[in-house]
Order: C-alpha cells, then sequence, then structure tokens
C-alpha cells in the first residue's frame, strides 16, 4: 500500500504543474488497464496477508508438529502439507511474505536514498564530481551481479541484515544513473531555471523543486526492484548465505524443500517457488503498467 | 567519426573501470572470512610451516601490497594459483568458461526466437488478447526465481517424466567430453562426428537452457514489440502501406529490420546478465560453469579463484556494455555521449 | 577539471597493463585442450602376475586398448564422491576423503588390517577389519618384541610403478620425509613414541626395524593409515629442488608414483579421479580395471546416478533416502554402526558456555531420542561418553543428561540465567551444506528456545568454520569426529587433552590430562589403563565441554552387482578388494 498510490498522491500534490490532475490520471489509466490493476491487486493483498500473519496463520513460523512431518496438503489442519519438520507451509507462507516485502522495500528504499544521493548530487555539481560518482557506479555494474551480492552477504555473515545490505547495494547504481539522467534533463528545464531565477538556494532547488518531479521514473524503478530485490534475497537464502535456517523465508522454505526433491514431497518447494513468482509478477505488472501509463510517448 | 572516437574513448575509460574493480575485489577478498590455505593447512602444521606458506603466498603483506604483486603476476599473464583446485585460475576459468557461455548462448537463441514471436505478434495484435497473454508469458517468466524453475523442470521432466537426464553436468558420467575444439561440447562433438555426445550434450543442455531462457525473455519481447510498433508507425511503413505494397513484405523487409538493432543491443544487456546470473542455475544443475567455479571460490575465500573469476566476468561484461551502447549510438543519435 | 588529469594519469600508467590483462583472458579463453594432471606412466605390462585373487582374470584383455575408450568387457566402477582433492601429498591431507582414498588405493603401507566377516544389528552379514590383527602388506611379515622393537620382513620384487625397488633403505628413506616434511603424518607418529627417521633401522635389503620410545601397540596402528605412504625416492629426487628437498611443491599438486593396487590415470578437478588397475601389483591384478570417481557434491543428484544406473556406488548418502533406497532390488544399501562421535562443541572460555551449569542445562535440553529418529531415521547409536560403544573401554555409566526441561531451566536459573535472561546473543554454527547437522541444529534450536535460550543457526563455509574452529575460537557449534585408530586413549588424546591442535574446545582439566600422558603409551597393567580411560570419561562427562549427539552410522550403497565392499574403521573405501558382475547393470 505505502508504495504503490501512496506515493504517487503526494509527489502528484509538489508537482506545480497540478499534482492532483496526474494522480488523476494515472488511477483513470489504471482503471482502464486491467493488468497493471491485477499487478497492484496481487501486491496488496500480499502485504496485507503478511501484515495480518501473526492472526490468521493457524501456526507460529517454526512451531514444529513432529507427529506430522512431510504430510501433503490437504492432510487435516495443514491446507497446504508441512516439510520435513511438520512446519505448517501455509503458515510459513504467510510470515513470509512478511519477511521479504520486508526485505524488499527495506532493501529498495536503502537503495534509493544512496543511489538518488549519489545521482542528484553528481548531476547537479557535475565536472570532476560525475566523472567520479559516475565511474565508481560504473565499476559497480561492472561486477556480475549476484556475485557481488554473494560476496558481500558472505562476508557480512548470514541475517536478515546481510539479505537487506546485499540486495540494496546491488540497485545503488540504477538509482544512480537514473536520478542523474532526471535531473540533468529537468535541470537545463525552463522550470529550474524559473526556480533558480527568484533566488532560490541550490540545494532547494535541487531537493524541493527538482527531485520530486524524478518521482514518476523512480516509482516505476522502485516497483520493478521490489521484483528484483525478493527474487535476489530468495536466491541468496537458497544457496545459504541469505537468511539463515529455520527462519520463514520464501527462499529458505525452498533450500528446505529441495533436501525432499528425491522423497517426491514436491509441496515443501512449490508453494514458497509460487508465493515468489506471483508477488514478483505483481510487482513486475504494476511496475510495466506504471512505466507505460507515466511515459508520455505510450500516453 | 564521432561515434569512432566515442568508442575509443569508452575503451580507454573501461581500462580504470577493470583497475578498480580488480581493486575492489582484491579488497573484498580480503575482508571474507576465513583463510585461504584453510585447505591445505591442518591444525598440526607446525607454525612455522604455517608463517612460511602465509609468506610464500604474499598473506602477510598488506592488501595493497598484494594488489601489487598481483598486478606485476598479471603482466606476466599469471593469474595465480586457486587453492581449492590447485590449479593455475586462467586454467581453471579456460576450462569452465565454455560451459557456462554454451548454456547462455543457446538461452539466447531460444530467448529471441520465443521473445521475438511475442513481440511481433504484441506489435501486430496490438492490445488483444494474443498481445496480453504474450505480455503476460513473458513477464512472468522474469518473475520466476530461476532455480525454483529449475527445479520444478527437474521435477517434471527429470523425476515424474524421465524425459530429461539426471542434473549433474554436461554429459554422462560415463561418457567422456568430446575433443575439445571450441569448448562447446555440442560444436566439438558434431565437428569431430560424436554423434552419441552430441546427443548427450544437447539433452543435458535441455532444461538449463530453458530455465535462463524463459526466466530472460521478457525484455526482448518488450523491446521487439515496441520498437515494431514504432516501426509499424513510422511514415515509411505508412507510406509503403498507403502505396499498397504487400503486408508481408512491408513487415520483413522494413518493419522488422528497422526492429532488429535495439533488440539486438536489449539480447546483449540480456546476455551480460544472464552470464552473471548462472550461479543459481549452475547449482541446480551442477552444471560446471563459471558461477559455480565463483561459488566454490567464495565459500572456500579462494582469492586468486575470485578475482581471476571477477577479472573475466568484468571484462566480458564490460565489452558487452560497451558493445550495446556503440549499438545504441549508432541507432539513435539523440543519445548524448 | 583534477579529476580528469587524474583519470588520464591512471590511463597512462596501467593502459598497456590492462590491454594485456584483457588479451591474456581472452587469448585464454580461445586456447586449446584441458591437459589432466600428469598421470603416472605405467609400467610395460611385461607379465600377466599369476591371479590368485582375482576370480576375473581371464577377463582381461588381452590386446591393450587406448586408455580413453572402455573396452568391451573392461570393468569400471563408477563411483560417485562428495568432494575434490585438497592435496596429493600423504603427509599432510587434511581432510578431503576422496584425497585419502587415491592415496589408500595407489599407495601399500608396510602393514594392513585383517578383513574378517562380521553381522550387523539386523542379522546381515558385512565384511570389515580387526583392528586387532594387524598383518603384513608390504611387509610379508611383522613382528615386535617385548622391547617395542619391531621388524618388518618387506616382500621380495616389490616395485613401484615406476619400476624403482622398494628396499628397506627406501622405506626409511619414505618415513624421513614424513618427519622432514611434517603434517599429520609425522604427528601421529610422534604419537605413537617415533620422532624421527633415526627410530628406523635397516638391517638388511628387506628387513627393517623401527624402536618406538615405549613399547606400544598405536604406533603399528599408524603404519596401516594412508599417511605413512612411502614415496619413491627416485621420484622425490625427480622433483627436489635446493630450496625443497621433498619436492612438497611439486607433490602437493600431483600424485607421487605408487605402489598400490591403482594408479592414478586421470584426475580432472572438480569433475573426476580415475584409477586405473596395476596389473602387476603383487597379489595379483584387481577385479575392477578402471575406477572413475565422479565429484558430485551434491548428496542427493549421487542418489539419482544410482537408482539410474550411472554410477555403481555411492559415498554418504541423504540419510533419509536409505530406506527407500533399500527397497529398490537393483542396489544394495550398507549402514554400519560406526565409532563417529557427532558433538555439540562448547568453548569452554566463552561466555556464557564457561559456565558449567550453562553447559549441563544444555545437555538437558538436546531432545536425543528424537534427534536419532528425525536427524538419522533411526541410523545412528547413543552416544552418552567420549568414547563411543565400538571402541573398547566405552562406558555411558556417567551420563546422567535426559532429556529433561524442567531440569534445564532450573540449572539454567541456577547458573544466573532465569529463562534465559542476561544471556548474551548465542549463535549455534553448522557448516554450509551439511544436511544432518542442520536438521540437528534446528531441533535444538527448537528445543532450547523452549528454556528461554534463544540461539541463531549460523551456516559458516569450510574455510572460515575451519579457520575458527582451528584457532578454537568458535564458540557454539555441531561437529563429529571419528579417529582412525580404535584405541581409547589415542581417540581421548585428539579430543581432550589441553596441549592437542584439535582441543577446539580449549578444555583443560589437569587430571585429565595427567591420566591420557601416562597411558596413552603403557606397558603395563591393561586392567591400569582401562581403569583411567574410565576415569577420563567420567571426568569429561561431568565437565561437559562437549554434548554427544549420537553415533551415525557409516552408510554407503552400490548398485547390487558391486560386491566385496570391506567397511574400514577409517571409512575409506578400498577398491582391491572389490568386483563388479555384469547383468544387473542397467544402463
Amino acid at each position: 500500500m505505502a508504495f504503490g498510490s501512496q506515493q504517487v498522491g503526494t509527489t502528484g500534490g509538489r508537482l506545480p504543474t497540478g499534482g492532483n490532475e496526474r494522480f488523476g490520471d494515472i488511477w483513470y489509466a489504471l482503471r482502464r488497464n486491467p493488468i497493471t490493476l491485477f499487478g497492484l491487486f496481487i501486491v496488496l493483498t500480499v502485504i496485507i496477508l503478511g501484515a495480518l500473519a501473526p492472526i490468521i496463520a493457524p501456526y507460529g513460523p517454526t512451531e514444529k508438529n513432529f507427529a506430522y512431518t512431510s504430510v501433503p496438503p490437504g492432510t487435516e489442519g495443514f491446507l497446504l502439507g508441512t516439510d520435513q519438520f511438520g512446519h505448517d507451509i501455509l503458515s510459513r507462507l504467510l510470515y513470509g511474505a512478511r519477511l521479504d516485502m520486508l526485505i524488499a522495500i527495506s532493501a529498495v528504499a536503502t537503495s534509493l536514498v544512496i543511489g538518488s544521493f549519489f545521482g542528484a548530487i553528481a548531476a547537479y555539481v557535475g565536472g570532476a564530481v560525475d566523472e567520479v560518482t559516475m565511474r565508481a557506479m560504473d565499476v559497480m555494474q561492472a561486477f556480475p551481479r549476484f556475485i557481488f551480492a554473494m560476496g558481500v552477504a558472505y562476508a557480512l555473515g548470514p541475517g536478515l541484515f546481510t539479505v537487506i545490505v546485499a540486495t540494496a547495494t546491488l540497485n545503488i547504481p540504477g538509482y544512480a544513473r537514473l536520478m542523474r539522467s532526471e535531473i540533468l534533463a529537468l535541470k537545463t528545464s525552463q522550470f529550474a531555471r524559473a526556480a533558480v531565477a527568484v533566488g532560490n538556494p541550490a540545494w532547494r532547488v535541487l531537493f524541493v523543486h527538482l527531485l520530486p518531479n524524478s518521482l514518476g521514473p523512480i516509482l516505476v524503478m522502485s516497483t520493478l526492484q521490489c521484483g528484483w530485490a525478493i527474487l535476489e534475497a530468495a536466491g541468496l537464502s537458497f544457496i545459504g548465505l541469505g537468511v539463515p535456517v529455520p527462519t520463514a523465508e520464501w527462499g529458505v522454505m525452498i533450500n528446505m524443500g529441495l533436501q525432499d526433491f528425491l522423497a517426491g514431497h514436491w509441496w515443501s518447494y512449490t508453494f514458497p517457488g509460487l508465493a515468489i513468482a506471483i508477488t514478483v509478477l505483481g510487482f513486475n505488472l504494476l511496475g510495466d503498467g506504471l512505466e507505460d501509463i507515466l511515459d508520455p510517448r505510450r500516453k | 567519426m564521432r561515434l569512432l572516437r566515442y568508442t575509443l574513448r569508452r575503451l580507454l575509460l573501461l581500462i580504470p573501470v577493470l583497475l578498480a574493480a580488480l581493486f575492489v575485489t582484491f579488497f573484498l577478498t580480503r575482508i571474507l572470512p576465513g583463510n585461504p590455505l584453510q585447505r591445505v593447512i591442518s591444525p598440526y602444521t607446525s607454525e612455522e610451516r604455517r608463517a612460511e606458506m602465509m609468506r610464500e603466498a604474499y598473506l602477510d603483506r598488506p592488501f595493497y601490497e598484494q594488489f601489487l604483486f598481483y598486478l606485476r603476476d598479471l603482466a606476466t599473464g599469471d593469474m595465480g594459483t586457486s587453492y581449492t583446485t590447485s590449479q593455475p585460475v586462467a586454467k581453471d576459468l579456460l576450462e569452465r568458461f565454455p560451459a557456462t557461455l554454451e548454456v547462455v548462448f543457446y538461452a539466447m537463441v531460444l530467448a529471441i526466437v520465443l521473445g521475438g514471436l511475442i513481440g511481433i505478434v504484441g506489435a501486430l495484435a496490438k492490445d488483444t488478447i494474443p498481445d496480453h497473454v504474450g505480455r503476460i508469458f513473458a513477464v512472468l517468466g522474469v518473475s520466476l526465481p530461476v532455480f525454483w524453475l529449475g527445479m520444478m523442470l527437474l521435477f517434471v521432466f527429470f523425476y515424474e517424466w524421465r524425459i530429461a537426464p539426471a542434473p549433474m553436468g554436461r554429459i554422462p558420467v560415463a561418457m567422456s567430453p568430446p575433443e575439445r575444439l571450441t569448448g562447446f561440447f555440442t560444436i566439438d562433438a558434431l565437428l569431430t562426428g560424436e554423434w552419441e555426445i552430441f546427443v548427450a550434450a544437447l539433452r543435458g543442455l535441455m532444461l538449463p537452457v530453458i530455465a535462463i531462457a524463459f526466466t530472460s525473455l521478457a525484455p526482448i519481447a518488450r523491446m521487439t514489440r515496441s520498437s515494431m510498433i514504432d516501426a509499424l508507425e513510422s511514415d515509411y511503413v505508412r507510406t509503403a502501406t498507403v502505396l499498397g505494397l504487400p503486408r508481408p513484405l512491408i513487415l520483413f523487409q522494413h518493419a522488422l529490420k528497422n526492429a532488429i538493432v535495439p533488440v539486438l543491443t536489449i539480447t546483449a544487456a540480456v546476455f551480460g546478465f544472464s552470464l552473471g546470473g548462472q550461479v543459481l542455475v549452475e547449482y541446480v544443475f551442477s552444471w560446471p560453469g563459471l558461477g559455480l567455479y565463483a561459488y566454490n571460490a567464495i565459500l572456500a575465500s579462494d582469492f586468486p579463484a575470485i578475482q581471476g573469476f571477477i577479472l573475466l566476468a568484468t571484462t566480458v561484461y564490460v565489452l558487452i556494455y560497451l558493445v550495446v551502447d556503440v549499438l545504441s549510438a549508432m541507432i539513435d543519435p539523440r543519445i548524448n555521449y | 577539471m583534477a579529476m580528469q588529469s587524474r583519470l588520464d594519469l591512471k590511463k597512462g600508467l596501467f593502459a598497456p597493463l590492462a590491454l594485456l590483462l584483457a588479451l591474456v583472458v581472452i587469448l585464454a579463453s580461445c586456447g586449446g585442450g584441458a591437459p589432466a594432471a600428469p598421470a603416472d606412466a605405467p609400467a610395460e605390462e611385461a607379465a600377466e602376475a599369476p591371479a590368485e585373487d582375482a576370480p576375473a582374470a581371464e577377463e582381461a584383455p588381452a590386446e591393450e586398448a587406448p586408455a580413453e575408450e572402455a573396452a568391451e568387457g573392461e570393468k569400471v566402477l563408477i563411483i560417485a564422491v562428495d568432494g575434490d582433492i585438497d592435496t596429493f601429498d600423504p603427509c599432510c591431507t587434511v581432510g578431503s576423503k576422496p584425497t585419502q582414498t587415491v592415496l589408500q588405493n595407489t599407495f601399500d603401507q608396510l602393514t594392513q588390517y585383517a578383513i574378517v566377516e562380521r553381522t550387523l544389528p539386523d542379522g546381515t552379514p558385512y565384511l570389515t577389519v580387526d583392528t586387532d590383527d594387524i598383518v603384513g602388506m608390504m611387509a610379508e611379515e611383522w613382528s615386535m618384541d617385548e622391547d617395542g622393537l619391531v621388524t618388518f620382513n618387506l616382500r621380495e620384487g616389490l616395485t613401484w610403478h615406476n619400476g624403482e625397488p622398494v628396499t628397506a633403505q627406501s622405506v626409511v628413506d619414505g618415513y624421513n620425509r614424513i618427519f622432514e616434511v611434517g603434517g599429520n603424518a609425522s604427528f601421529l607418529l610422534t604419537m605413537g613414541g617415533v620422532n624421527d627417521a633415526s627410530y628406523f633401522a635397516v638391517v638388511d635389503d628387506l628387513t627393517l626395524t623401527m624402536a618406538p620410545d615405549v613399547p606400544n601397540n598405536l604406533v603399528n596402528m599408524n603404519n596401516v593409515m594412508h599417511n605413512t605412504s612411502i614415496l619413491a625416492p627416485g621420484n622425490i629426487a625427480e622433483y627436489a629442488t635446493d630450496s625443497d628437498p621433498f619436492a612438497t611443491e611439486y607433490f602437493r599438486e600431483n600424485l607421487a608414483v605408487g605402489n598400490g593396487p591403482f594408479l592414478l590415470e586421470e584426475y580432472v578437478p572438480g569433475d573426476r579421479i580415475v584409477l586405473r588397475a596395476n596389473e602387476d601389483y603383487y597379489a595379483g591384478p584387481p577385479a575392477l580395471d578402471r575406477v572413475i570417481m565422479k565429484i558430485v557434491p551434491d548428496a542427493q543428484q549421487r542418489v539419482l546416478l544410482l537408482q539410474s544406473g550411472e554410477v555403481d556406488m555411492i559415498l554418504i548418502p541423504p540419510v533419509q533416502e536409505l530406506d527407500r533406497l533399500q527397497e529398490d532390488a537393483n542396489i544394495n544399501v550398507i549402514s554400519v554402526p560406526s565409532t563417529q562421535n557427532r558433538m555439540l562443541m562448547m568453548n569452554v572460555e566463552m561466555e556464557p558456555f564457561n559456565n558449567q551449569q550453562v553447559r549441563h542445562a544444555i545437555a538437558h535440553a538436546v531432545p536425543y531420542d528424537l534427534l536419532i529418529e528425525q536427524v538419522w531415521f533411526g541410523r545412528a547409536q547413543p552416544l552418552q561418553s567420549p568414547i563411543a560403544n565400538g571402541t573398547p573401554t566405552s562406558d555411558f555409566s556417567f551420563w546422567d543428561y535426559d532429556y529433561d526441561l524442567e531440569r534445564a531451566a532450573e540449572l539454567l536459573a541456577e547458573a544466573g540465567y532465569p529463562d534465559g535472561e542476561g544471556l548474551p546473543p548465542i549463535t549455534l554454527s553448522i557448516r554450509i551444506g551439511t544436511q544432518e547437522d542442520e536438521r540437528a541444529a534446528i531441533i535444538i534450536q527448537d528445543s532450547l528456545s523452549q528454556i528461554g535460550m534463544d540461539v541463531t543457526i549460523e551456516p559458516v563455509a569450510f574455510a572460515a568454520f575451519n579457520e575458527r574452529v582451528q584457532r578454537k575460537e568458535m564458540p557454539f557449534w555441531i561437529d563429529e569426529w571419528i579417529s582412525w585408530v580404535n584405541d581409547p586413549f589415542y581417540h581421548l588424546s585428539w579430543l581432550y587433552r589441553s596441549d592437542s591442535p584439535s582441543g577446539y574446545t580449549r578444555y583443560n582439566n589437569p587430571e585429565v590430562d595427567e591420566l591420557i600422558a601416562t597411558y596413552t603409551l603403557w606397558n603395563g597393567d591393561a586392567a591400569e589403563r582401562e581403569e583411567a580411560s574410565r576415569r577420563i570419561q567420567e571426568l569429561v562427562v561431568e565437565d561437559l565441554p562437549v554434548i554427544y549427539l549420537a553415533a551415525p552410522n557409516f552408510n554407503m550403497a552400490t548398485r547390487s552387482n558391486v560386491s566385496g565392499y570391506v567397511y574400514y574403521n577409517d571409512e575409506l573405501t578400498r577398491f582391491y578388494p572389490m568386483d563388479k558382475s555384469e547383468g544387473a547393470a542397467s544402463r
């Protein structure tokens, strides 16, 4: 929820060109675009389910029922079955939604703040600062993405914080580049020139006038990045470098389910995989849709 | 001319980027937990011997000195010796690089075919049911965790139906690899006329290729669709249509031709991305490629192996992006460089 | 534009270099084939040795087939192993079972254990070794007099694979290398009271003696192990340099010329290790012509390969698959009670494990039966003492730490941490990818949380894990130990002597030290030594630096057409006694 419309709303409010109108545009476009709306629906549903996990989950996230290990879906009391420790898969999926959303949003927020900061500074100051910052971003981007995350995760040791940092690090250059190009475009705009002309200090022009105007593309990117972040966090946990076992996290669940592959207990890894797929799909549909809506060429 | 200058400038900029990447790697590996010599040191190794081994490997020096030593060796073509495999890193990389490249290459071919098809259909039948279906299919692909997709494919095609071979490398254990010409097992087997190996290699490639292709075709489909739409809506095509040229001719002669460069560009980008993101696929399929090598190297704190891998990967990566940027610059003169 | 110029400077400095790098990489990737590690040059197969114990000798091919192609009727055993080679030098292998297996099969030692048939608890007969019965190997016979002087009479006509004759002098030279190079082997021999090569003496060409400080049997048990493999003097000389007279550098990466029933044919790092039969082996050529050790780190993949018949044998199968494998008529499962200790280790100098009551509390909070059932699926024996059931003097009577959460909570409160309040953050470390340890850790974590101890499980990669353990800086972890010599004092001195390099818990009890020092090499009354072992067990169980989880069985599985497997107490596979019949193999 926090991610979708609310931010668009505040953005809209600050837009000098009549934000409410734009927000209205988005909402109008959304309504006419069922696929995007569907994406929004998925994301909201996952967030709500995650938030309500302690209330609606029948079991605790790591509550063990050794009398019911690896029971198939549909067994009395265990709608989606249990894993080899008798963990209820449904409950873990719900708690996992909570954790994975937390990871995704924290990671994206972290990289957004840091990346945008560097990008904005680079664009606004220009010259040597710009060159150095952007070359540093080049270096970061030149690293194979996942290997870099693995290295960071391994150096920090397994844990929630690690996953967030490792995932966030990957996205910093993306935000920096985006913000830089947005600001460069806006900097030369009439609007910025006007703001400077009426005597606004540089930082004010940057943070109060220019940044909010770049929020559209950033919103799109963040939505898409949330999906990526979930995939990457799950990947790290899957190979044992992310959140440690037996935490109720989707990647961990797949990792633990993998041990049951030969036993044919497909439910222990299929459902968490589906949960990831659906959630990421939601983010991707929403992000793609927003991009189309916000892209003036597609309007 | 301007483009050439741009390319040259980018090539030069590549060098500091590579050096910086290497330096960062150096720094990062040195903060990795674990001593790389752990594999050859036992608790019964004497203190002196241990110190001697550290000294021989320059591990007792500050990391910037190690970095200079590394550069010096590198200048003579020596990438060091892996602590885990006890083999020269260059040899290790050379052995594994084709394995990775082969999967990614076939995956890209499949992704272009599928993604291109989805994009063309989407563009021709814009905003109809096939367009939506294709789009959801593509987005679904990019939303799937590739390791999970790999597992599901294995469950269905190997575990349940027994169509695919076991997830363990490029060819069955009992088979020896074909004589090495290109390092691509399929091509080498063909060139040497080893049909059995060719079929086995193809079977081994099947599932990982599908997994990678499906998870990476979305950008290709998207780009094909949008550039096809742009091309179809161009004055040129409109004129041709008005002039009454046959539609297939317009499509293939003009629209597709215009769409091909951006599609190739995006494919190159996806290709670069897949090369780096191979770890999880190789992990699931026990594919003896670079990704698995890097994974093991990181877990063993095998500094020379990690450095070698990063050097190779970043070089490939940066070169690919350079190609992408030059291509984009060629087609879109508006790009500011 | 200061920055710009700095960049230019960098370019100027490093451009040629970096271009070179890029070039090297690119050229390298275009380069040619992948040479395997040099294989031992086979001695010309001149005459076929009389094959006494090789039932399938008539199948031996008359014409030499090229190495690459499996000749028709050639017997190839494919075995899936879990890891790769660490070093090829017998002196210094650290823990890689494949390395040790290669060494054990390519080298003979002076002596070996006699093979006997025993029965499993369920009545199934199996082949194993009698660790009390040491018989000759390179030595045709050996003897020990009452002063402890050991005499070895070497077989006549023994050679290394390069044709170099095995003489008493070359054996002593080989032992000299072991001591000079250092490493595990010399450590082991020193433990048996043999401190350097001067303890050996050449009597004549085929006779040598060894005179330990104290008469004892431990040192003889050391001479059966792959660590005491002996390198051919000529082979050493070939690769020795002034700074490296024992060619340690070379032999770390290359297997020395052996003298055992197999030779290394090919090694492709990360992929496979291929052994070929030594047709000239003194006891007749092996029944198997070739052994391919395929490196498959994933336990489930090993199972798949066995099921599909792509491999004939797998080591370390995932324990939860064994019941299913056993139902398969094409597969034989061997599950042997072993003396392995699976342990919850605590660093007794680190908080809160420096508090004995905390350790006792944890011991009461471990659900031992549940672990055996859920982690090992019944394929493990209880372990309630540092000395496992299969080792002499094992005594479980000192153990009174039943699974009792109330008692555990009480003890924790007495230790000053009521309901876990005031405890520092606790991390339980396990090695990444060790499935049994991970499962055990999850169950222990759950149980400890019920007495208020919140534990985070930390999977650590082996390099970091081993380093922390070996520096004795790991606070709380799961580990395993199996002693290759089935002697209580041998076992105790590795883990509980305060000055042992593997005393990872920093356990220090002067009385235990003293007892181990006195009785390890003991020439007196056997009953007194047994009594001392019991006393140590009592002390260690009371001090409790280690909580014993279980003694898991040794498991392995083969296709049903594979025969002759012998379970050795070091758990390494010997291929020489093994055979494979045709027919059942489905490929």
